[in-house]
């Protein structure tokens, strides 16, 4: 047992007065190291929410997040700083790679912010462009990439510092199928060869059944959940797809 | 670090950074340019007189400092908008607030300085322009004017507080701002555009406006050199103001309508990152609009301010003209000073003016005052106590 996360009783208002949400009711999950959990649920069920607070980008309502031994919610800014450049990896649906960077800047801009020495940046800049296959893309811009080839520069930024954990929301929500199953051929790559821990919003079913275990969300709480075991990926999908249509059916609907 | 990645930022959008450059240094030539002139010795010793005049220069700077502190307001408020995203991203990759703020604080006074020297610059010759307008409008003779420290100094302070004040603002909000808002926040005002077509329509009459407001400006401008006419320099003022709006309206109008009617095409959506794409461009239109309606206010508070004082110079000679009708006129109070001669008269007159032609004419009266009581000119201490006549060939000889 090595608990990475433990998530207790967190709820989350979101506005005041009438128009107010709950988009978080009580939840509370664990994450061990070197799972590779996805969350699932319909549109507004809440998952980018439980997400974001764990990211720390957001803050929580009531209830504690452990994050490496250390509750998330009673520190300073200063100490979530450094916290989110020691500890966590972001994926972002758009990417969030800054236009104004060549990819190379952009992968190893979390070693700049952490004064790591030149030589150390280069030796793990190499290793994971090529882990990443973005190797002969590094002088290029952003936008010069395609959707795929961004994603897999943006995994390359959360991972260049070695995270206690990768937090991924929609990952695949800007891919188109084909694009979408490689990133997740990377993602099962990264999580067994290199040793990540990673926590994956998704709303699609497909995406879903690389997963090791499944989180479903309904309203803001966990509804049920699948683990992968041993079983192949086809019946993993199969059985996501019977848990969303009991769920409610619209699984793989926006 | 921080200084080279704020340098690099700068450098790489060099495209959205250039609005704010214009816009800035124009506004700041034009303060510099007032400032210097209320600072001119020599003419202040003879606006003395002209209480007006300087009382409307000192308007004029409360004025432009009005429009200096919104355009660098909104200036800086215009690229924290470009850089939500970015800074949102800095801080999950481990960046502190304290450090976005000096990224970001860095950044403006790199701008900001560059602007206002380039201001200044530009603002050396304004002030040619301004001093040659209010020379001409006091009828003093105008060759090169004095560039004033003080004035330099007042706008240079002025700017560097109004640029203090906005970078204080900036830096509240980026205190205060959740990392969600910053990367999120940006992207929803964006989406919600309705009704695209109205806003197209919205465009298409504001381009129109555009259109007219600068042929009507054309037309009145054109007439406003040679004619004194108040209902013409308001055509002129309002074709301006109209002229600024405009570009506003087409600018919003077009950002919104045109993409937002790209993106109910649910083609075009589905095509991957076009939508992405789209988005940001939107962005940019809509947020660089108002930036660019203020250049065109700021070129037309310009032009105005410039033919509104020589339309006036041109009013102040006609009313000359028409109650003074001669180069020199001299007068005499027959009852109260000695009578001269025709001749002693002709003598001071060619002091000041060559004489060509001599005319003498009879002047008759009746003793009656009736016809002077019709005239303004009734109660004013006139010696003209009673009706004057002359010939009527006589009159036509001498006008
Ligand atoms: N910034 C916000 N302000 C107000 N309500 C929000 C905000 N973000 C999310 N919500 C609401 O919280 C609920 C959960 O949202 P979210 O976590 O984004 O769902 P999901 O990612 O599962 O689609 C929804 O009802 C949504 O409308
Ligand atoms: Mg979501």
């Amino acid at each position: 047992m090595n608990k990475i996360l433990e998530v207790k009783n967190v709820t989350k208002y979101y506005g005041g007065g009438q128009a107010i949400t709950k988009a978080l009711d009580g939840i509370s999950l664990d994450v061990e190291k070197g799972e590779f959990v996805a969350i699932m649920g319909a549109s507004g069920s809440g998952k980018s929410t439980l997400l974001n607070v764990i990211a720390t980008i957001d803050n929580v309502s009531s209830g504690d997040i452990i994050l490496d031994g250390q509750n998330i919610c009673d520190c300073s800014d200063k100490a979530l700083a450094s916290f989110r450049r020691d500890k966590l990896g972001f994926i972002f649906q758009d990417y969030n790679l800054l236009d104004t960077l060549t990819v190379e800047e952009n992968i190893i801009l979390p070693l700049n912010l952490a004064r790591v020495p030149k030589d150390k940046t280069d030796a793990l800049l190499k290793d994971i462009a090529v882990k990443l296959g973005v190797e002969d893309k590094l002088k290029q811009f952003p936008y010069e990439l395609s959707g795929g080839q961004r994603q897999r520069a943006s995994a390359a930024r959360a991972l260049i510092t070695s995270p206690s954990l990768v937090l991924a929301d929609e990952p695949t929500g800007a891919l188109d199928s084909k694009n979408s199953k490689l990133l997740m051929g990377t993602f099962n790559m990264m999580n067994a060869d290199l040793g990540a821990t990673i926590l994956m919003v998704t709303h699609d079913a497909v995406v879903g059944s690389y997963a090791s275990r499944v989180l479903f969300l309904k309203d803001g709480k966990i509804w049920s959940e699948l683990v992968r075991g041993n079983k192949s990926r086809q019946d993993m999908y199969a059985e996501i797809i019977s848990v969303t249509s009991a769920l409610g059916g619209d699984g793989d609907v926006r | 670090m921080f200084a080279k990645l704020a340098f690099r930022n700068v450098k790489r959008q060099l495209g959205n950074y250039l609005i704010y450059f214009i816009t800035v240094s124009l506004t700041v030539a034009l303060m510099f340019a007032v400032n210097s002139v209320i600072f001119e010795e020599e003419l202040l010793a003879r606006a003395q007189t002209i209480d007006d005049l300087r009382t409307a220069l000192i308007l004029i700077t409360v004025v432009i400092s009005v429009i200096v502190a919104f355009v660098l307001g909104y200036a800086t408020s215009f690229m924290l908008k470009l850089r939500k995203r970015e800074f949102g991203t800095y801080l999950t990759l481990g960046m502190t607030r304290a450090n976005i703020m000096s990224v970001f604080l860095l950044e403006s006074l790199l701008l900001c300085a560059v602007s206002l020297v380039t201001g200044i610059l530009l603002g050396l010759g304004f002030y040619q322009g301004l001093m040659a307008v209010v020379t001409n409008v006091m009828d003093v003779d105008f060759s090169f004017a004095a560039y004033s420290l003080k004035g330099l100094i007042l706008t240079i302070g002025l700017v560097f507080a109004i640029f203090a004040l906005s970078s204080a603002a900036s830096a509240v909000f980026l205190k205060r701002v959740s990392i969600y808002n910053l990367l999120h926040g940006a992207k929803k005002t964006e989406k919600a555009v309705r009704h695209p077509v109205v806003w197209c329509c919205l465009a298409a009459a504001a381009l129109i406006g555009i259109i007219v407001s600068i042929v009507v400006f054309g037309d009145a401008a054109k007439v406003l050199i040679g004619d004194v006419d108040n209902g013409r320099l308001s055509r002129v003022v309002i074709s301006l103001a109209t002229l600024g709006g405009c570009v506003i309206v087409f600018h919003i109008g077009l950002s919104r309508g045109v993409i937002g009617l790209l993106m109910h095409n649910k083609k075009l959506k589905n095509r991957g990152t076009n939508i992405f794409t789209l988005r940001q461009l939107s962005g940019k239109l809509s947020s660089g609009s108002i930036l660019i309606g203020l250049l065109a206010f700021l070129i037309s508070f310009a032009v105005v301010g410039a033919n509104a004082s020589f339309t006036q110079q041109i009013g102040t000679n006609a009313i000359l003209d028409r109650d003074y009708p001669f180069d020199v006129s001299s007068m005499g109070r027959s009852h109260t000073e000695l009578q001269i001669t025709f001749d002693e008269a002709e003598q001071i007159v060619s002091k000041y003016s060559p004489i060509k032609n001599r005319v003498d004419f009879t002047v008759y009266t009746d003793g009656s005052r009736y016809v002077h009581e019709f005239t303004d000119k009734t109660d004013s201490g006139y010696w003209f106590y009673y009706d004057v006549y002359i010939e009527e060939s006589a009159f036509n000889s001498v006008y």
